[in-house]
């Protein structure tokens, strides 16, 4: 950390889509309002606030909270080391922070604060560090030139790499370098390490980490120049950023081109613990946007139960209206929707026996979680395929549709029977009360002023007056007061059949009979019906013209 | 008689204790002799004859129902159930609010028959025409063939009211008018017909015109905007 990053690296950036205007990018301890590079924290912190106190108060609280995070940790002696050294160095800090008291019985303190405040800044340090071995890793794969000279220049200066004399030993594993032990630089930090701790970024990997996106590179970038001019031993002349194992050294240079009848698996040297940060950041990202197996197989399974359950009480509803012997449903109605309804239960059992049966994690809680929804589908299985009621076949059904008919008239003559009691038994009453009360106004025709409809006398009834009590506007002892309801009732006298001619069009009888009923309506006085009838009138006509227009 | 009482003596709408009279067209519908003319009279005269002539085209019927704020006139139009007059009704239920369609529950045909009419109300007829099912001549149930369920179930699944009438014993006869009226909506102004109330619309807004000099001062305005309401 305290090593100055000094660059400023111009990068091509037409290949990689954006605009062909150069875009400069910047790295190290730059002040944010002078661009200066003042190369460590604390000269960029004392530069700032000697030189920009003023300018911006806010900014320059962030920048000092920035700071002040840093202070403490960055004090490695390896320069840019990672995490491993860093750690090492939190957990010092933490043993001399934590100091445990007696525990006195019931006296508890949360530390949670705590750890969450060495986690925090922990976890930024390291995305820091990531983010800044990506960018590495991207100029790395997209922009070092191809002759191999250059690129050892372009790597050496991009990572700088720690000076040989003052490694003695591995600092990963701890072993002496001798003399035919190799030293290797890691290109992403510059540190050096032996070759048992180097590893090497496959391109793949290199490009899942800089363009995790998935979009990959533009189409001349990705054709990498034609392999006939890479297998020329020595002569190597990729377009690609990423060359093959490339090393300073030429013998090695040659021993690998030759090597590299399969070159495509260009790789970059890194260090075990850049390759760890790497691929922890890969992941991830990957675990971000990868959908797991388990979300979808449950995502499936709770849609069957829904949909299962939105089914399950029309079923229910339609089987209990057969077994009453109903024809509201009809049976092959029923029987798919009963498969339907199987099937999905079926699937619910598949699913949660898929997701029981998924490879192990090793997450002691996702198993759990695995088991539990198992264990619920299957009770949930249980109480359904348990409370599915069989269908009546076809015959069971008819049988009980026949019994239901005679049901219904039992019923109906049951109920006829006591409707008819009751109308006895209010016509009795009404006698007894009307013999109480009027005496002296009862006459034989007593039932009829209660009539509404009654013209006001000379309406001969055919039935006798009972039938009149079925009236429901009549019965006196209803139990909602009943509608009144005027006597403005107004019906033609009945026609007679020989104004029409039977073979005459229907229309034109209809005409022939509304003008009768207008004529019956002005003479009784009743000037809406006249109106309404005379507007209808006019309508026939004129469907009458349009009909015989179109016959024409 | 204590009928006069309660009665108005002809006359349409002059009830005195009713509100608002609302005006409804209504259309009898259904097979042939299923009881449609039967109905209608029972419902407008009281009366039943046992041999009731088949009716040529449609007759015209009124009556009127009062409910507890408002009194329904029902203009009727009693259609012919014969096949050669099917043309002619269209006219009847295409400016209807409302229709009953009659079916016998002695003849499973006219019920069938029924549904038909149903199907082609609910595609022709105005959208919120109110329909209801009339199973006639239910007084005739030892020679039933439709059964109360069927219809019943048939009806709920349709969304339309339904009852078992029999113009011979006036059973349920009034009932369904009176539901009918009932479920007929009521705020239309269009099915108002109410002379007082236009004229009480009317001089409202002229006693806004007289009083409304502050909004603006216009003496165009007020005539333009009471024009609307007079219509």
């Amino acid at each position: 950390m305290a090593q100055p990053s000094r660059r400023t690296s111009t990068t091509p950036m037409t290949s990689r889509g954006f605009s062909s205007a150069e875009v400069v990018v910047r790295e190290g301890f730059i002040c944010p309002i002078c661009m200066q590079d003042l190369g460590s924290i604390d000269d960029l912190q004392d530069h700032f606030e000697s030189d920009h106190a003023e300018e911006d108060r806010t900014l320059l609280q962030q920048l000092k909270g920035l700071v002040l995070k840093r202070i403490g940790r960055a004090e490695s002696p390896v320069p840019f080391r990672s995490s491993q050294a860093v750690s090492s160095d939190d957990e010092g800090a933490a043993n001399s922070f934590i100091v445990w008291d007696d525990q006195t019985l019931g006296a508890r303190e949360s530390h949670t604060d705590y750890f969450k405040k060495i986690r925090d800044s922990r976890l930024e340090r390291i995305m820091v560090e990531t983010n800044k071995l990506i960018i590495r890793l991207d100029k790395l794969a997209h922009e070092a030139p191809s002759d191999p000279k250059q690129r050892a220049a372009f790597e050496k200066h991009l990572a700088s790499w720690a000076p040989d004399h003052d490694v003695p030993i591995c600092p990963n594993c701890g072993k002496t370098f001798r003399r035919f032990m190799r030293k290797h630089h890691c290109r992403l930090c510059g540190c050096i390490v032996c070759s048992d701790c180097s590893r090497f970024l496959s391109e793949d990997f290199a490009e899942r980490l800089t363009n995790p996106t998935g979009n990959r590179l533009a189409p001349e970038k990705a054709e990498p120049s034609g392999s006939p001019a890479r297998s020329v031993p020595g002569s190597i002349s990729s377009g690609s950023g990423i060359r093959a194992r490339s090393n300073s050294n030429e013998s090695i240079m040659s021993i690998v081109s030759s090597l590299s009848s399969k070159d495509k698996e260009q790789t970059i040297r890194t260090c075990e613990i850049c390759q760890n940060l790497l691929e922890r950041r890969l992941k991830q990202t990957e675990d971000r946007y990868v959908r797991v197996q388990l979300e979808d197989l449950h995502e499936r399974l709770a849609l069957c139960i829904n949909d299962s359950e939105s089914l399950y009480p029309g079923y229910l509803e339609m089987t209990q209206s057969l077994q009453m012997g109903e024809s509201n449903y009809q049976l092959p109605q029923a029987a798919e929707i009963r498969t339907r309804l199987m099937r999905l239960l079926d699937e619910v059992g598949a699913l949660s026996k898929q997701i029981a049966a998924l490879p192990p994690t090793g997450n002691p809680r996702e198993d759990k979680l695995r088991s539990n929804i198992r264990s619920s589908a299957v009770d949930f299985l249980k109480s359904r395929i348990s409370a599915i009621p069989a269908l009546p076949s076809a015959e069971e059904l008819a049988k009980l549709q026949q019994k239901r008919r005679e049901e219904v008239k039992q019923r109906i003559a049951a109920q006829r029977a006591s409707e008819e009691k009751r109308k006895r038994d209010s016509t009795l009453n009404r006698l007894s009360y009307l013999a109480s009360k009027e005496p002296a106004h009862s006459t034989p025709k007593k039932e009829q002023p209660k009539n509404p409809f009654d013209d006001g006398g000379g309406n001969p009834f055919e039935e006798d007056a009972s039938e009149d009590e079925l009236n429901p506007f009549n019965e006196p002892d209803g139990t909602s007061p009943p509608p009144r309801q005027s006597n403005s009732g107004w019906a033609p006298e009945p026609l007679k059949q020989t104004d029409f001619d039977e073979d005459d069009d229907p229309l034109l009888q209809q005409i022939t009979r509304v003008k009768i009923t207008l004529e019956q309506a002005k003479d009784a006085g009743r000037v809406d019906e006249a109106a309404s009838l005379s507007r209808h009138l006019t309508e026939l006509e004129d469907f009458y013209k349009q009909k015989v227009i179109q016959q024409l | 008689m204590a009928t006069a009482a309660r009665t108005s003596t002809g006359g349409g709408g002059a009830v005195p204790s009713a509100g608002k009279i609302f005006q409804f067209k209504l259309v009898l519908l259904g097979e042939a002799a299923v009881g449609k003319s039967s109905l209608v009279l029972r419902f407008v005269k009281g009366h039943f004859h046992d041999y009731q002539e088949s009716t040529i085209g449609a007759a015209f019927l009124t009556q009127t129902v009062c409910l507890d704020e408002t009194t329904v006139k029902f203009e009727i139009w009693d259609t012919a159930g014969q096949e050669r007059y099917h043309s002619l009704a269209p006219m009847y239920y295409r400016g209807a609010q409302a229709a009953i369609i009659v079916y016998d529950i002695t003849n499973h045909e006219s019920f069938n028959k029924a549904k038909a009419w149903v199907r082609e109300l609910q595609r022709q007829a105005n959208p919120n025409i109110v329909i209801s099912l009339a199973g006639n001549k239910a007084d005739l149930a030892n020679k039933r063939m439709v059964e109360y369920e069927e219809a019943q179930s048939y009806a709920e699944e349709q969304g339309l009211l339904f009852m078992e009438t029999s113009a011979k014993t006036a059973m349920n006869v009034n009932d369904i008018f009176l539901a009918i009226a009932k479920k007929l909506p009521k705020t239309d102004p269009a099915g108002s017909r109410n002379p007082g109330q236009t004229v009480n619309v009317n001089t409202a807004a002229q006693n806004v015109e007289a009083k409304s000099s502050c909004c603006g001062g216009s003496t165009g305005a007020t005539p333009a905007n009471a024009a609307p309401t007079r219509t």
